[in-house]
């Protein structure tokens, strides 16, 4: 069977890019506090043994069960992330699979130590002395580190693909270009996530004030790491490739704002840390470190955003384009057509009055559904509707040089055609009546369109920001 | 053992696969007899020892069972990737369901712990276990659903996608429900044996026993009804381990009785041994009856990483026994309190 059949489910109105960012903020969101969470802990006990007034007093409060919560809720969403992956992207998830399911494995190892670890603490820490508690919570975060450290290489893989693209070397793969500069800002954010939540429930403590600032001012130190946040994003932005830069800094109004929202919240975060709670000893009260909460969170979504975006039209750079389709298979594909080797039928099959409409939906649904719906968010009708059916063609044969985040059409002549009346069929209404289009005159130019567009993405140079 | 040879490569994830599977398996089993024998001890009211042990050490265990479960899950994915994306996808948000429904059960197993519940009347209490319970069941089904879709033909595939069904229907599915939850029974009593060893009372142990036969039975009962159904057929290199399971079938089944008649030291012993090299003969035996649809794609011979999974393997396993092993040292061995 075809690599690519897979049956390709609906989202509704909801875009696939959409599903899958809901669960994966709060996925990263969930992890980073945790590990975050390990970190705080650790000091905090390594504090308590040292005889710090409090720190046993903080570790035995509700601090513990939130970190120990989320790492609940992150391992579960972190299920959920695998299995949403799967359904929006198999052949993506496939291909990551085959290539590092050793690394994946070598996680595996890491996070199972880390439940071991996080639950005998949290099961027995109250009975054990000082040492022993230290040792179980380094054991717990080194190992949630460690988790963290693996993991992302296989995803700054996907943006990055690096010198793995020629030699199919996996530590030429793993070690990609963006592997250190994200692995320091996730390390930044979940150590300023952690600290933040610890000044949250210091505040909620019964304590009073002169105590609880003290305990803020070293949940605090680990603030610090934000300040470095600014510089570990430019490194970031300078080593991705200068097409995705290009959008970033200007190219797509949405992806720079949503750049800018990570990067103004973060240097806010930083500064405020650094300037306010470690070096003038202010007071945080609760409201504040919520806030402050709040507006990590926002850094954490927007930094997904960024990362989720800034691959297009790939989900794996030079691999695999949005659509599950491999540049390598464009040519193949525009001489036999996409949907030839496809099994599943339409489910709506008895909507479309010709066979033309009914092929001109399957090939959407193989090859614009990933970042397309026909009619809700990102909608091919909106964007493409109002066109005449000339512009239509002419687009659509040339989509990677329409938008240079699009991938370059994977079929023959009449498969345009047959997406071109698709779009005009459904933005008059669907109406029980269409002619069939069939001019040889009208194919051959699209031809020519197709030809002209060639078969890659649009190289980086030729990109216009 | 001629399960893994001869297959170019691919012999090393399956064994990978059933014994981690078979971990899985064995935790999942506690999972749903635990939260059983909660469930019924409400609805009987009064509490005991096991009840005890069971609300008490659930929520762990599901949270191991859960993190057992994503080393299948990775190599599911790397031996039957089609077949596996195609049946989840075909699936969509009934295979979906899943995850709200493993919170939820999560949730409720904590809450279940939790001294104001424990003050709550019997048909609340019941209720609480009871829906963490139906949780479980639910997943359960789930994967059994997912692996009977993902077993079948193309033509099979089509038909459920084109006519927008959510649902795969298949008689086997409750046969071989029916058969994890037996094993299940006989997991827990094991397991029950072993928490409670130091406060369980004659007649505790006694009821365990009676349970662990009761499992025994009834997957053997389910193992017939498969077997008469017609769509169990175990291919050469199964039937090894199809006898190994009758073995270890009647050794545990001997445990049991042993526990029943009063023979505690004895009793756990035979059931323990019995139980674990069941749970992998029958994981052996489930991938013999797949392994000849292993997808082996030539890229993976020779996928890099190898050595420093095993190398991780080693470290996570010392790091896990030295963390038990000063836990103990410093508890001594006293039962546990609250967590
Ligand atoms: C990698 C994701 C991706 C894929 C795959 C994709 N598109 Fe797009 N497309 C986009 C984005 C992003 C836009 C910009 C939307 C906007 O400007 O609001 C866009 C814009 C468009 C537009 C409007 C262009 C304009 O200049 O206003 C059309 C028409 C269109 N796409 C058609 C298609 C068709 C037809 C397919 C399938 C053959 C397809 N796209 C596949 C991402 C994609
Ligand atoms: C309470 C929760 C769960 C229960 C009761 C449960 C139960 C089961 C059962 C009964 C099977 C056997 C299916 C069969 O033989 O047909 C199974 C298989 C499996 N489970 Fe679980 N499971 C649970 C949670 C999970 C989770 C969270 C994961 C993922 C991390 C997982 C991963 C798997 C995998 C990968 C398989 C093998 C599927 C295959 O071989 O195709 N399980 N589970």
């Amino acid at each position: 069977m075809e690599p690519t059949a897979y049956p390709v489910n609906d989202f509704g109105p909801a875009m696939r890019g959409m599903v899958i960012g809901a669960v994966g903020i709060l996925h990263v969101f969930l992890a980073q506090f945790a590990i975050g969470g390990g970190f705080v802990m650790t000091y905090f006990q390594w504090l308590a043994g040292r005889g710090v007034p409090d720190a046993r007093r903080f570790l035995d409060s509700f601090f513990t069960y939130l970190v120990l919560i989320s790492f609940v809720t992150g391992a579960m969403t972190g299920v959920a992330m695998w299995l949403t992956t799967i359904q929006v992207g198999p052949r993506t998830i496939g291909l990551m699979v085959d290539e590092f399911h050793w690394i994946w494995a070598t996680e595996w190892c890491c996070f199972t130590v880390e439940i071991v670890a996080g639950y005998m603490f949290l099961r027995f820490g109250a009975r054990l002395p000082d040492r022993v508690r230290l040792r179980l919570l380094a054991i717990y975060s080194l190992a949630s580190f460690g988790s963290l450290f693996w993991v992302n290489g296989i995803l700054s893989w996907q943006l990055t693909p690096g010198a793995w693209v020629g030699s199919g070397d996996v530590w030429a793969g793993f070690f990609n270009p963006s592997f250190w500069p994200s692995l320091l800002y996730r390390t930044a954010v979940a150590s300023t996530l952690g600290a933040l939540a610890a000044i949250a429930i210091i505040n909620a403590m019964d304590l009073d004030r002169a105590r609880k600032h003290a305990l803020i001012a070293r949940a605090a130190r680990l603030l610090v790491p934000m300040a470095a946040m600014p510089l570990l994003g430019l490194w970031f932005v300078a080593v991705i490739p200068a097409d995705s830069r290009a959008w970033l800094t200007g190219g797509s109004v949405a992806m720079s704002m949503f750049l800018a929202l990570a990067a103004g919240a973060s240097l806010l975060l930083g500064a405020y840390a650094v300037v306010g709670i470690w070096w003038r000893r202010m007071f945080v009260s609760g409201a504040t470190a919520a806030l402050l909460l709040a507006l990590a969170f926002g850094a954490t979504a927007a930094g997904e955003f960024v990362r989720e975006g800034a691959r297009k039209p790939y989900t794996i750079r030079q691999v695999l384009f949005s659509n599950a389709i491999a540049p390598g298979e464009v040519a193949r594909l525009r001489r036999d057509g996409s949907v030839t080797g496809d099994p599943y039928p339409l489910r709506d099959a008895g909507r479309y009055p010709t066979e033309q409409l009914a092929l001109g939906a399957r090939v959407v649904r193989l090859q614009c559904l990933a970042c397309h719906t026909m009619k809700g968010a990102n909608a091919l009708v909106h964007l493409g509707g109002g066109w005449s059916i000339e512009q239509l063609r002419l687009n659509i044969a040339k989509l990677q040089q329409t938008k240079a985040f699009m991938p370059p059409f994977a079929g023959p002549a009449s498969e345009v055609e047959a997406v071109a009346q698709l779009i005009r069929w459904e933005a008059s209404g669907a109406p029980r009546q269409w002619p069939v289009s069939d001019d040889p005159a009208v194919l051959a130019q699209i031809a020519g369109w197709l030809d002209a567009a060639g078969t890659s993405a649009t190289p980086p140079q030729v990109r216009k920001p | 053992m001629s399960l893994f040879t001869g297959l170019d490569g691919a012999g090393g994830y399956l064994l990978l696969l059933v014994v981690t599977f078979a971990m899985h398996a064995l935790l999942i089993g506690f999972v749903l007899g635990a939260a059983a024998w909660a469930t019924m001890r409400a609805v009987r009211g009064g509490d005991d020892v096991v009840a005890a042990a069971a609300r008490d050490w659930l929520p762990f265990a599901l949270g191991a069972a859960i993190t057992a479960g994503v080393a299948p899950l990775l190599l599911v994915q790397v031996l039957y990737q089609h077949r596996m994306y195609t049946a989840t996808l075909l699936l969509s948000h009934r295979f979906m369901a899943i995850v709200p429904a493993l919170i939820a059960g999560f949730y409720l197993l904590y809450l279940g712990k939790t001294a104001r519940v424990a003050a709550w009347g019997r048909a609340r209490r019941a209720a609480v276990s009871g829906a963490a319970l139906a949780a479980f069941v639910f997943v359960a089904w789930t994967w059994i659903e997912e692996h009977t879709l993902a077993a079948a033909a193309p033509e099979v595939w089509v038909a459920h996608y084109r006519d927008g069904r959510l649902v795969h229907g298949d008689p086997v599915i409750a046969q071989r429900l029916v058969v994890w939850l037996g094993l299940a029974a006989a997991a827990f009593a094991v397991g029950a044996a072993w928490l409670t060893r130091r406060r369980a009372e004659a007649t505790d142990l006694r009821r365990l026993g009676v349970v662990g036969l009761g499992g025994l039975l009834v997957a053997a009962g389910g193992v017939i009804a498969i077997d008469r159904g017609g769509s169990a057929s175990v291919p050469a290199p199964g039937m090894t381990w199809l006898a190994l399971a009758a073995v270890a079938h009647a050794v545990a089944a001997l445990g049991f009785a042993a526990l029943v008649t009063d023979r505690a030291r004895l009793g756990r012993g035979l059931a323990t041994g019995g139980v674990i090299v069941l749970f992998v003969a029958v994981s052996a035996v489930r991938e013999a009856s797949r392994a000849a649809r292993i997808e082996w794609r030539s890229t993976l011979v020779g996928a890099q990483g190898v050595f420093l999974f095993l190398g991780f393997l080693a470290i996570s396993l010392a790091a896990i026994v030295w963390c038990a092993r000063m836990v103990r040292a410093h508890l001594g061995s006293e039962p546990p309190a609250r967590t």
